[in-house]
């Protein structure tokens, strides 16, 4: 558990330095976080809008917008701070759908992916509980299914999850709640 | 127990399914060469990072850094107290917002030496329960004849700070602030919003606020306005087919929203706020002579409605 803290430790202060540089105008140190959080950026941003063109847009404005804003970062969870300029960009993105400027629907859904296995019987199981989980999630309350989103897609934690949505961690626990027990009742057979 | 379990299972499940698509959905290769080119210039850091307390006080003895922070307090306690015993004074910020460069000592008043007064701008929203001047004539209250909400309507849209001036040379470098008490605002010079080489409009915003766009969109352009500090943001769009009329933007809300009408930019717009509580649109839109302009915010809270306000008195259209 030590040994973990100590890499952790190692791993924020090295972030910690690339932020540094990065606030100094240092376009290199910028893109060591582009290539780490970009792919989180654009799942996460894909998972709440369902749409990959959208995505790849909101990606990348979070990417530029944390460039330019990067000087009024002060320390705490770089990941959290991202996650939170997609989440609002996102925001803004489905708030214009109310104003018939786009369409969000996206007939190109991935399909889910059978895992590395040689046994059919497993990958063929595999594919049926991804696609349980993934109708699962799609009938989450919007709110719910961004908190897992966060929670465990883009793996942030609890603390993370409220900065990133700019709610109190008591509101991500029970979004979360909610969530899982909705999920439960879709994904689990119930032995109460 | 058993819930227990399936909790662990309904997680492992969700796991798995994030899993393979984080697989599925990874960055393209070439993020880093797509974006490069598009990072722009770096917003500047606000006087409040720029004397970063924080590394400040971990580097100092925590009494001497105590003793700073109680005299700090006390400064701004006989400040505030000087201030508040002047009720003349009071009565100058509650009715005169005044755009001013940051040096100055005080905001600029209307037909002061040195302010010019922005004709048709009426006052800044005022804060909920915040009472406002007795005139509000050249607002027009959308639901007055609402006889609860009226008077509501009537709180909600008297400003604490109707006339507005402003300095004559607003692209000098300096920055300006709009102050109508507390809080002060404080807006960075012009900035061109540009697309294909064509200006769109200019506009001022706090420090710390950066501009998301434009790109071309279906009605015409649109992009965003976003505090990096906290992510709270307004979203503008603009062309020939944005938004026609109000009622658009408001749908069956209108009845919930004081609807303002000003010149802004030299161009007739209406400025459109909640009543009564943070529920509901801020908003500007702009009748330009090709289309419409609309600049738009959900939910704001008090104070964001006045940092929307004072962005929305700064358009001027291209």
């Amino acid at each position: 558990m030590e040994g973990r803290d100590t890499v952790q430790d190692a791993a924020h202060a090295e972030e910690a330095e690339i932020v540094r540089r990065c606030q100094d105008g240092d376009r290199d140190a910028f893109r060591f976080i582009v290539e780490r959080y970009s792919s989180m950026l654009r799942g996460t941003a894909y998972l709440m809008t369902r749409n990959h063109a959208i995505a790849e847009e909101l990606s990348q404005e979070a990417l530029i917008l944390a460039w330019r804003g990067i000087k009024s970062f002060n320390g705490g969870s770089l990941k959290a701070w991202l996650a939170k300029i997609l989440v609002n960009k996102s925001v803004s993105q489905s708030r214009r759908k109310d104003f018939g400027a786009m369409d969000i629907d996206d007939p190109s859904t991935p399909q889910p992916m059978a895992s590395q296995s040689d046994d059919p019987a497993a990958a063929t199981q595999t594919i049926l509980e991804q696609e349980r989980v993934r109708t699962a999630l799609e009938v989450l309350p919007d709110d719910q299914r961004e908190v897992v989103t966060l929670r465990f897609f883009s793996e942030l934690s609890v603390a993370e999850t409220a900065e990133a949505l700019g709610i109190r961690e008591g509101t991500v626990k029970s979004r979360l709640s909610r969530a899982m027990e909705r999920l439960r009742g879709a994904l689990v057979e119930d032995e109460d | 127990m058993a819930r227990e379990q399936n909790y662990n299972e309904v997680e492992r499940q969700l796991r798995g399914y994030f899993d393979a698509q984080r697989e599925e959905l990874k960055a393209p290769a070439d993020m880093w060469s797509r974006l490069s080119g598009e990072l722009g210039e770096q917003a500047p850091t606000s006087w409040w990072h720029r004397i970063d307390v924080s590394s400040w006080l971990r580097t100092v003895q925590p009494v001497y850094a105590g003793a700073a922070m109680i005299a700090v307090v006390a400064v701004g306690v006989v400040t505030y107290a000087s201030f508040s015993g002047d009720s003349s004074s009071d009565a100058t910020f509650s009715t005169a917002a005044a755009i001013k460069t940051e040096s100055a000592a005080a905001p600029l008043a209307p037909g002061e030496p040195g302010s010019e007064e922005v004709k048709g701008v009426a006052g800044l929203p005022s804060l909920p329960g915040e009472p406002g001047p007795p005139e509000v004539s050249s607002l027009e209250m959308a639901t007055a004849d609402d006889g609860a909400s009226a008077p509501v309507a009537a709180a909600a849209a008297a400003p604490p700070a109707p006339a507005t001036t402003k300095t004559p040379d607003s692209s000098a470098d300096s920055r300006v602030a709009l102050a109508f008490g507390e809080p002060q605002i404080f807006l960075e010079p012009l900035i061109d919003v540009m697309l294909d080489g064509q200006r769109l409009f200019s506009i001022t915003l706090p420090p710390d606020w950066a501009i998301g766009g434009p790109r071309t969109a279906a009605t015409g352009w649109e992009g965003t306005l976003v505090r990096l500090d906290d992510g709270f943001f307004l979203s503008y769009q603009g062309g020939t087919s944005v938004v026609g009329d109000i009622a658009d933007v408001l749908g069956s809300d209108g009845d919930k929203h004081v609807i303002s009408e000003e010149t802004i930019g030299g161009f007739s717009a209406q400025l459109i706020q909640p009543i009564g509580d943070e529920e509901g649109v801020t908003a500007v839109l702009l009748q330009l002579p090709e289309g419409s302009m609309l600049v738009i915010g959900q939910n704001l809270n008090a104070e964001q409605q006045q940092i929307a306000f004072a962005i929305f008195r700064s358009i001027q259209p291209g």
